[in-house]
C-alpha cells in the first residue's frame, strides 16, 4: 500500500525502519495483550478448595488439584473457588461462651427481655423443652452450592432448625428427655437431607451439602419447671428406696421366721427322741426286772413292795386304827396340821 | 508482515468481542448458568435466554440498540418476620417461616415487577403470609406441632397464585414456633402440675410396693412357722407312738407284774409330805409289827 507511492530512497529506507519498528512494537504489544488476557485464566487453589469452571456460561468441570491452575481466559471460561473439604458447623440454641475467661455468659436476662428463649422447642404434647444442637456439614457439590441458591448457608440454617423442631414436635416431652438422643439426631438428619435435596432437585441440581451429623446435647426441661422435673427424679429414687427398705424388712421377717421354724423343729425332734429313748430305757429296765422277777416271783414282789413302802412311809402321816373304832374318825385332824396322834419317824 | 498482523488483529477482535459479551455490551449475549437474560429492543423483548451458554441467533444483539437485562435464576431465600397468629381454639402462636422461591419466567417477572426483585419480595411475602395465616389458623396446636407436612401443599398453592407473575415457590416451611409469653407461663404451670402428678404417683407406687413386699414376707413367715408347728406335732406324735409301742412290747410280757411295779412307782411319786394314811393294824404291812394289833391303838 505505502510502497506503491514514490518517495525518495532515503525516505523509503527511513520509513521502512520506522514501519518495521512500529510493526514490531505492535506485534509485541499484541502479544503482551494476549498474554495479559491469557493470564486471566490462571487461578490458585489452596488445600481443600475446588474450582468450578464454567465454559461460555455453562458448567464444564470442577478442579480439585491444589496449587496453580489455568483455564481458558474469560469470557470463554471462568471460575469460582469454593472450599469443599472444610467441615463446617452451625450451632443452634447454644449460649455464647466467653472465650477469654471461659465462663459461660448468663444471657438469661437478655432472653427474658427478648421474650424468646432461644433454645426453647415445643414438643408434640404442647410442652417446652430446651435443646442445644449443631449440624456439621461439608460442601459436597461446589457448583450447586454456588450456582443453585442465593443464600445456601441461611437456607441450611433454617432447614436444620425446621427439621430438628419437626422431629421434636412429633414426640412427647418424656420421650425427648429420656429417649436415646441418637434416634432424634438420625431422624432430623434424614429429614434435613431430604429437604435440602428436594430444594435442589426442584431446580435440577445435585445436593449441595453433605450433612455429616447432627449433634444434639442432652435436652433439658426449661429453667422455670426444672425443680418439678428434679422432684420427679427424686420421687423415682424414693420409690426405689421404699421398695428396698421393704425388701430389707422382708428379709428380716423371713429370717426371724426361719429361726423360729428351726427352733420348733428342733424342739419337736428333741421331744420325739427323748420320748423314745426314755421309753426304751424304761422298757429295758422293766424287762430286766421282769427277768429277775420270773426267777423268784414271790420274794421279788415282796421286796419291791417293802422297799417302796420304806421310801414312802417316812414322809407321810400314818394312822393305824382298828376298823371297828369308827367313832374316832370325825376328830381326826386332816390336812396340814401338826400330827396329833402317833409318832412318826 | 500481514501474515502475523492479520491473525493478531483478528484474535484481538474476537477477544474484544467476547470481553464485550461478558459485560453484555457486545453483539452476542452469553448467558450464565445461574442467570436469565432478556434482550429488549426498544422495550420489546426479542429473546429470552434461560439456558446457559450461547443460544444461536437468539443470542445475537444489535449493539447500542438492544438492551440486555439479567435476572437471577438461583433459589432465593426469604425469611418472613416472626408473626403472632391466632390458631384454632383461640390459642396464639408466634410463627417463623421461610420461603424459597425462584424466577420461573424472566419475561413474566419483568412485566409484573418492572422495579425489580424487592417489589417481588413484598408481593411474595403478602401472598404467602396470607396463605400461611389461612392454613395455620384452622389447625390446633398439636396438629401444628406435629407439622406433618402441614405446609406441604402451601408451596404449590402459592405457586398457583404467583405463576402468572413469573414466580415459582419452591418451599414454604415453618422453622420456629414460639408461644407468646403469657401462654408460655401457662404452659410452664401445666408442665409443673403434670410433673407433680407423676412424682406423687411414683411415691405412692413405692409405698404400695413396700407394703406388698412386707405383707408377702409376713404371710410367708406365718406359713413357714405354722408348717413347722404342724411338722413338730407330727414328730411328737411319732415319738409318742414309738414310745407306746416300746412300752407295750415290754410291759405286754407280763401285764400283771407291770401293773404291780407301776403302782408302786405311782405310790412313790404321789404319796409324800401332807399325805395321811389311815390303815388298820391288820394291814399286811404291819403284819409283823404286833401279833395283836388292836392293843397298840387302844
Amino acid at each position: 500500500m505505502a510502497e506503491r507511492r514514490d518517495p525518495s530512497a532515503a525516505d523509503r529506507a527511513g520509513r521502512g525502519v520506522t514501519r518495521s519498528m512500529i510493526n514490531s512494537v505492535l506485534v509485541l504489544s499484541s502479544f503482551a495483550v494476549l498474554f495479559a488476557w491469557a493470564w486471566q485464566g490462571v487461578y490458585q487453589l489452596a488445600p481443600g478448595e475446588s474450582a468450578v469452571i464454567l465454559r461460555v456460561g455453562a458448567y464444564d468441570r470442577t478442579q480439585q488439584i491444589e496449587g496453580l491452575g489455568w483455564h481458558l481466559p474469560p469470557p470463554l471460561e471462568s471460575h469460582v473457588i469454593v472450599n469443599t473439604s472444610e467441615l463446617r458447623t452451625e450451632s443452634f440454641g447454644a449460649r455464647p461462651t466467653r472465650s477469654t475467661a471461659g465462663e459461660p455468659v448468663d444471657d438469661e436476662e437478655q432472653e427474658i427481655a427478648d421474650g424468646i428463649t432461644r433454645d426453647a422447642v415445643q414438643t408434640g404434647d404442647g410442652n417446652i423443652v430446651n435443646v442445644t444442637y449443631e449440624v456439621q456439614y461439608k460442601v459436597a457439590n461446589a457448583f450447586a452450592y454456588h450456582f443453585a441458591m442465593a443464600e445456601p448457608n441461611a437456607v441450611l440454617h433454617d432447614a436444620t432448625e425446621a427439621a430438628m423442631r419437626a422431629v421434636i414436635g412429633n414426640r412427647t416431652i418424656d420421650s425427648v428427655l429420656s429417649q436415646d438422643r441418637s434416634e432424634i439426631e438420625r431422624e432430623a438428619r434424614r429429614l434435613l437431607e431430604s429437604m435440602l435435596a428436594g430444594y435442589l432437585a426442584a431446580v435440577e441440581h445435585e445436593p449441595a451439602f453433605q450433612i455429616g451429623r447432627i449433634n444434639l446435647e442432652k435436652p433439658q426441661a426449661p429453667e422455670a419447671v426444672r425443680e418439678a422435673f428434679a422432684d420427679v427424679v427424686s420421687a423415682g429414687q424414693d420409690e426405689k428406696r421404699s421398695s428396698l427398705e421393704a425388701a430389707g424388712d422382708a428379709q428380716e421377717i423371713l429370717e426371724q421366721a426361719r429361726s423360729e421354724v428351726a427352733e420348733i423343729t428342733e424342739k419337736a425332734e428333741a421331744f420325739k427322741r427323748t420320748r423314745i429313748i426314755e421309753a426304751e430305757g424304761e422298757a429295758t429296765r422293766f424287762v430286766a426286772l421282769l427277768r429277775e422277777y420270773r426267777r423268784a416271783p414271790e420274794v421279788t414282789r415282796r421286796r419291791l413292795y417293802l422297799e417302796t413302802m420304806e421310801e414312802i412311809l417316812p414322809g407321810i402321816e400314818k394312822m393305824i386304827i382298828e376298823p371297828n373304832t369308827v367313832n374316832m374318825l370325825p376328830m381326826l385332824p386332816l390336812g396340814n396340821q401338826a400330827p396329833a396322834v402317833g409318832a412318826n419317824r | 508482515m500481514r501474515i502475523i498482523f492479520v491473525p493478531i488483529v483478528m484474535v484481538a477482535a474476537v477477544v474484544g468481542l467476547l470481553w464485550a459479551a461478558q459485560i453484555d455490551r457486545g453483539p452476542i449475549v452469553i448467558n450464565r448458568a445461574d442467570e436469565y437474560r432478556l434482550i429488549l429492543r426498544f422495550g420489546q423483548p426479542v429473546a429470552e435466554l434461560t439456558e446457559p451458554g450461547f443460544a444461536g441467533w437468539s443470542s445475537v444483539r444489535i449493539p447500542f440498540v438492544d438492551e440486555v437485562q439479567v435476572f437471577d435464576k438461583k433459589i432465593q431465600y426469604l425469611n418472613a418476620a416472626a408473626t403472632e397468629i391466632e390458631i384454632a381454639e383461640n390459642e396464639r402462636l408466634i410463627i417463623d417461616y421461610y420461603v424459597l422461591w425462584q424466577i420461573a419466567s424472566p419475561l413474566d417477572f419483568r412485566r409484573s415487577f418492572p422495579k425489580g426483585a424487592s417489589e417481588a419480595k413484598k408481593r411474595i411475602q403478602r401472598t404467602v403470609g396470607s396463605l400461611v395465616g389461612d392454613a395455620v389458623g384452622s389447625l390446633t396446636m398439636t396438629e401444628l406441632l406435629a407439622r406433618a407436612e402441614v405446609l406441604g401443599s402451601l408451596g404449590e398453592h402459592a405457586t398457583g397464585e404467583l405463576e402468572s407473575e413469573g414466580i415459582r415457590i419452591v418451599e414454604v416451611r415453618i422453622n420456629r414456633t414460639e408461644l407468646p409469653l403469657p401462654t408460655e407461663n401457662a404452659t410452664f404451670e401445666q408442665m409443673r402440675e403434670q410433673r407433680r402428678a407423676i412424682s406423687r404417683q411414683k411415691r405412692a407406687v413405692g409405698l404400695r410396693e413396700a407394703r406388698e413386699i412386707r405383707a408377702k414376707a409376713d404371710r410367708e413367715a406365718r406359713e413357714m412357722v405354722s408348717i413347722a408347728r404342724a411338722r413338730g406335732e407330727v414328730l411328737r406324735g411319732e415319738g409318742d407312738a414309738e414310745a407306746a409301742r416300746i412300752y407295750a412290747e415290754a410291759y405286754g410280757q407280763d401285764p400283771e407284774f407291770y401293773s404291780f411295779v407301776r403302782s408302786l412307782a405311782a405310790y412313790l411319786k404321789t404319796l409324800g409330805e401332807g399325805t395321811t394314811i389311815v390303815a388298820p393294824p391288820s394291814h399286811e404291812f404291819f403284819k409283823y409289827l404286833d401279833p395283836k394289833p388292836s392293843a397298840l391303838v387302844r
